[in-house]
């Protein structure tokens, strides 16, 4: 019997050819997907996925994105870290490197798939500092941001606040503590977050990344989308894009939708009001990979 | 005055339709003016709007049960 370790469909109206296979180099395999245009690709797109709930809410927004990307004639990569999602692996062995390391492995694939070495990331919320990270391995790639995390510890305390309100919701604050946590961490290497699994490889891993830090200097384009918050309210952003601009580096800052909800996800209605962000995303991406941007 | 700031963000963010009749001692949590997003939005403004940080212990119905007890928590903060 042959093992199959790729599956693939043809988009019927636009021509675009999706792969889902498992690939990486190591033992443990990630899980992907690769979005191939109908003919040579002008650039690729590696497109890094937020964690737990945050992963789901924004799953379908990057199926669209990829599928439009690629009908415009760039290719993309989408993946699973590992030990997430479909991916091999266990949860409890993912670290902020692993998922680093997740992402360029993502990028030499589609690389070695398309021939093409023209390469963008774009991440969201947590996965802003995996895809800044990542993006300090490959030269001058663009990079798109929504409603990047800025501190890795700000993160995780949104977790641990996250966990605390639901049970405040619920009635029964007093069972959840952020010092229980962090022992709750200490002792039993995770805890459950609204049926997600918070680890403590992945939380000491994290620890002193902030955006400033994991993005190098060299010259690159971003695009900074934050999701329906009010710009007033979020000075640390703010300040750190007067930063970059200081330092030359080309960033757009955009302002989309009226309300965003990252962990607690209202009705489907919520969802859609996103796809503005999408098509930002889309047209600033095809304007820098394509020299030609989105028509129609 | 902090209650009115309160009372309009959850009319004008959380858009809930509870707002407008809401008194300073309606029970926000047992009434579900405020769901789970809405009370992480909530906390969130607080901290940007008055520039206070509220800690996690403090996200108890002592604190959050009433407008007036959330005014309270944060002019606690402040002062």
């Amino acid at each position: 019997m042959t093992l199959v370790r790729q599956a693939s469909r043809i988009d019927r109206a636009t021509g675009v050819r999706e792969i889902a296979e498992f690939f990486g180099p190591g033992p443990v395999k990630m899980f992907g997907f690769t979005h191939l245009p109908t003919s040579r690709a002008k650039a690729c797109v590696i497109v890094c996925s937020p964690l737990y709930l945050e992963f789901i809410n924004n799953y379908r927004r990057e199926v669209v994105i990829a599928r439009r990307l690629a009908a415009l004639g760039i290719a993309v990569q989408r993946f699973h870290y590992r030990g997430e999602g479909n991916s091999e692996g266990s949860t409890g062995d993912a670290t902020f490197d692993t998922m680093r390391d997740d992402a360029v492995a993502a990028a030499e694939h589609v690389v070695e798939a398309t021939g093409v070495h023209r390469l963008a990331f774009f991440g969201s919320r947590f996965a802003a500092l995996i895809a800044a990270a990542a993006t300090a391995r490959f030269d001058g790639s663009p990079l798109v941001l929504w409603d990047p995390v800025l501190d890795a510890l700000q993160y995780l305390r949104d977790v641990f606040r996250a966990k605390r309100i639901h049970t405040l919701k619920k009635g029964d604050p007093g069972s959840v503590r952020t010092g229980g946590m962090l022992e709750q961490l200490e002792r039993d290497g995770g805890f459950d977050v609204m049926g997600y699994t918070f680890t403590r490889a992945l939380y000491e891993s994290s620890l002193g990344r902030t955006l400033e830090n994991q993005l190098d200097s060299s010259p690159r384009r971003l695009l900074v989308l934050r999701l329906g918050k009010d710009p007033r309210l979020d000075r640390p952003l703010t300040g750190l894009v007067e930063r970059w601009q200081a330092a030359r580096i080309e960033v757009e800052d955009r302002l989309v939708g009226q309300r965003e909800a990252w962990w607690f996800t209202s009705d489907g209605a919520e969802m859609e009001r996103l796809k503005q962000a999408s098509d930002v995303t889309v047209d600033w991406l095809a304007r820098f990979l394509t020299d030609a941007g989105e028509h129609g | 005055m902090i209650e009115n700031d309160i009372r309009r963000f959850i009319a004008d963010e959380l858009n809930n339709g509870f707002a407008e009749s809401l008194s300073d001692d309606d029970r926000l949590l047992e009434r579900n003016v405020l769901d789970s997003l809405g009370l992480f939005q909530l906390v969130d403004y607080l901290e940007s709007e008055f520039g206070v940080e509220i800690d996690d212990e403090e996200l108890v119905p002592a604190n959050f049960g009433t407008i007036r007890d959330i005014a309270r928590l944060v002019q606690s903060k402040r002062s």
